[in-house]
């Protein structure tokens, strides 16, 4: 009897709801399909970026032995733009600093700046020194090659000279660019479906849904994370004195020797914003976050002109502006004026709270780079 | 849900459901404690930290340093142990209550309503006669046996765990939750990758279906547990409950676990005397035949008061909101220790700004450099915390050398889904402004 009531009471209640929710907004479609969202991610997006981070890295290494070799400005020439290139790869892997590449340490073992020089130097003169220590991290990677092959203050020649009269600072160098190379190719080949297959892993059916250890809750975690820490603080606002209350750090931006730091910033928010829209390294359209968004509108009740993803992408392209018009070398720019660079630190802040607050709010992603139980 | 006062504070009834309500809860208590110490939360929550946001009015307690903290969880252990096998009882419900109840007061990054449930329960069951069938105990001074309890300790704990279930359920009936289907529109979506159940999750219907009955089940479970006709079919719905709750929502832990075996209190006696005959079986206890002079354990004058007073402040304590402005899930006055689980989807971001009046420079601090993920994650959302930290910034920032630095805090909070909005007023130094119990006048309106 009591179940008979019981049962009834919820029938008739859910019939009642159902026939409330009929009239919902007919465009909406809560059947977002996630396993094509993370397919797209990483197939189009991630792995591509790997294999060509592997790309430059390699042909990085390859141009450092023919500078070393022939130490002349135009191999130098040749090393420095290789160089760049593999940073700016560098740029469009940052999002994705989770699974194999946090396994395998690559921050650690490509872009930790600003460079130690001394530790640099000291390596160099001892010549007995393990690049794989955690002590060694500022002493490596892109920055340390920056420092290496522009120095501070010295012409070209003289850059050359040094690695001519001295095989340890050759030697060095070519460590560096090998660890880079090596790191790059581990992390490609762990996601690459005829390697290690990460990516099979990523866009499993065990890994959908929202929950801590998601697919989508580890990209979402992994891509504020690197956004707040990595662009918002580590590239910009450091260096601009935000993090020392206003005293200018220049030699705190990325490429402080190579002088291209606004350039390398502008190319990481862009690949945050082709991460958002689901667009490919070509700039080709695919399922993003932003269609993801799209699909639960209906879960955001508010009445905002703009909806959840055009206002992203608002303050993305805000944010792409102001940090184009920044000067390189940032280094001086903001030595001169950092206001601009705050206002780029400010933009970033708006862009990062819709982020990590609304965007996973809505995708019922918990923010937590850490396991708990909650109530 | 009537009791005559009399028969409660008088009367007594079978010991059976008192005693293995004191092993299950000793059970699941050791088992939580395993759980909790194998996923490492005991350095992580409680050694890594190097700020701890305490409770107002206990800013005393702080966590034992080195390996204390590792002690602590094996006190917890071995008297969760203890508890369920009866031996030296009531010291070890003591001291099951005052090592759990102090972790539980280091750090409110970590409360969780069913932890401020097991300390109440812990705190009950030290007056009760719990171990006085069935335990070591009793078997070791027979004269302790006795197969009744005084109705007051089975009254209390069922009291207890309906207080739970019908605040929670009291909670629930807010517009977000019922009418919005908020915040279960955007909890269930996201768990559309479960099998069978799984595409139906994504329907607003279920949202709103699921919302409704839970607040139901909140509100009415109890009363059918108490009433002996639809009990076997409320406990159906308890496990059902329960078990889907976990499947939903993993990240509640042991929780939903606890109330299934806890809510077995509201089965009657003669239900527990067979479990418990069959124990007493199977390990070959022959109970003593004689009844022992129970007149000791009758509830009389002081007692009588200590019992009103915990039952008027267990009504009382989910209410006190009503003396706050509100709306409550935003400003969070009130909000604690009043059962409200599972409620609302609410994130945030907050950032520090600092001025140094002195020297005139500004920054700002990002509290990641001083607090875990979670400790940020937590505080970003709740006033009482983000003054907490700007409290401890400063007194940071001026062993840095800082004269008198103001400290105002740039937020962003979004709740069921609305766009996120600031929650701080930005143009406030926080240095200026204490804890209190009255309401925070620095908080900025919801819409």
């Amino acid at each position: 009897m009591q179940k008979l009531v019981t049962w009834s009471l919820l029938t008739a209640l859910g019939l009642f709801i159902w026939s409330c929710g009929e009239d919902d907004d007919p465009r909406v479609d809560d059947n977002f399909d996630q396993k094509s969202f993370l397919v797209n991610i990483g197939t189009n997006l991630i792995v591509p970026a790997y294999a060509e981070l592997k790309d430059r890295s390699d042909e990085l290494y390859a141009s450092l032995q023919a500078f070393v070799a022939t130490p002349n400005p135009s191999n130098l020439e040749a090393a420095r733009d290789a160089l760049l290139e593999a940073r700016m790869a560098f740029q469009y892997c940052a999002p994705y600093q989770f699974g194999p590449a946090e396994q395998l340490g690559l921050v650690a073992d490509q872009n930790i700046f600003p460079s130690d020089k001394n530790r640099i130097e000291s390596n160099i003169l001892s010549g007995s020194y393990d690049l794989r220590l955690l002590s060694n991290s500022a002493a490596k990677g892109f920055p340390a090659l920056g420092y290496l092959l522009y120095g501070s203050e010295k012409s070209d020649e003289e850059i050359g000279n040094d690695f001519l009269n001295d095989d340890q600072r050759a030697a060095y160098l070519l460590d560096v660019a090998e660890t880079i190379s090596t790191s790059a190719a581990a992390v490609f080949t762990a996601w690459d479906p005829s390697g290690g297959n990460y990516l099979a892993e990523f866009t499993s059916d065990g890994a959908l849904g929202a929950d801590a250890g998601s697919s989508l809750g580890i990209l979402v975690n992994a891509l504020n994370l690197s956004l707040e820490r990595n662009t918002r603080d580590a590239k910009i606002g450091i260096p601009a004195g935000i993090r020392s209350l206003g005293i200018i750090i220049p030699e705190a931006t990325e490429a402080y020797y190579g002088g291209y730091s606004k350039q390398l910033a502008v190319a990481n928010l862009m690949a945050f914003k082709r991460l958002f829209l689901g667009e490919n390294l070509n700039g080709e359209p695919g399922t993003g976050f932003s269609d993801y968004l799209q699909a639960r509108s209906s879960v955001s009740s508010n009445n905002n002109e703009l909806s959840l993803e055009a206002a992203i992408l608002v303050e993305f392209d805000a944010s792409i502006a102001l940090l184009q018009a920044l000067e390189d070398p940032l280094s001086t720019s903001i030595s001169i004026d950092p206001a601009p660079a705050q206002q780029v630190f400010a933009q970033l802040q708006k862009l990062s709270v819709l982020l990590k607050t609304d965007m996973a709010s809505i995708l019922g992603v918990v923010i937590s780079y850490q396991d708990n139980d909650g109530d | 849900m009537i009791f005559r006062a009399n028969s409660v504070l008088s009367r007594h009834e079978s010991i059976a459901p008192l005693v293995i309500f004191r092993m299950l809860f000793g059970i699941l208590m050791a088992l939580s404690t395993i759980r909790f110490a194998a996923k490492g939360w005991i350095s992580e929550l409680y050694i890594e930290p190097r700020y701890f946001f305490t409770f107002y009015g206990f800013e005393w307690v702080k966590p034992l340093p080195g390996m204390g903290m590792y002690f602590v969880f094996a006190l917890i252990f071995v008297s969760a142990v203890t508890i369920a096998l009866g031996w030296r009882y009531r010291l070890s419900a003591i001291v099951f209550f005052l090592s759990f109840t102090y972790v539980e007061l280091i750090d409110k990054t970590n409360y969780l309503n069913h932890y401020y449930a097991i300390s109440l329960v812990s705190f009950l069951l030290i007056f009760m006669p719990a171990h006085r069938r069935f335990s070591i105990d009793s078997q070791r001074n027979p004269k302790l046996f006795s197969r009744q309890t005084p109705s007051w300790a089975p009254f209390l704990l069922k009291f207890q765990l309906g207080v739970v279930y019908f605040f929670a359920g009291v909670a629930k009936l807010n517009s977000d939750w019922l009418f919005e289907a908020q915040p279960l529109k955007i909890w269930l979506p996201a768990k559309s990758n479960l099998p069978v159940i799984g595409s139906i999750l994504e329907e607003p219907w279920a949202a709103y279906l699921l919302s409704w009955g839970g607040a139901l089940y909140d509100l009415l479970i109890v009363f059918f547990l108490l009433w002996a006709k639809s009990r076997p079919i409320a406990y159906g719905f308890v496990v059902v409950f329960h078990v889907l709750t976990y499947l939903l929502f993993p990240g509640i832990g042991m929780f939903p676990f606890i109330m299934v075996g806890l809510t077995l209190i509201y089965f009657s006696g003669d239900f527990h005397e067979k479990v418990l005959g069959k124990l007493e079986n199977l390990f070959s206890i022959q109970p003593p035949v004689q009844q022992p002079d129970r007149s000791s354990q009758e509830l009389t004058g002081v007692w009588r008061m200590a019992l009103v007073l915990f039952v008027s402040w267990q009504l009382l304590m989910p209410m006190r909101y009503v003396l706050y402005p509100g709306p409550l899930f935003w400003r969070e006055e009130g909000y604690r220790f009043s059962w409200r689980v599972m409620l609302m989807e609410k994130a945030g971001t907050v950032t520090f700004h600092v001025h140094d009046q002195a020297s005139g420079r500004k920054g700002q601090v990002a509290a990641y450099e001083y607090l875990t993920p979670q400790q940020e994650k937590m505080m970003a959302t709740q006033p009482d915390m983000i003054l907490q930290f700007a409290h401890f910034l400063a007194e940071e920032l001026k062993r840095k050398g800082l004269i008198d630095p103001e400290i105002r805090a740039e937020s962003a909070v979004s709740l069921n889904g609305r766009r996120s909005r600031p929650l701080i007023d930005p143009t406030i130094n926080l240095v200026h402004q204490q804890e209190s119990f009255s309401s925070k006048t620095w908080i900025l309106p919801a819409e």
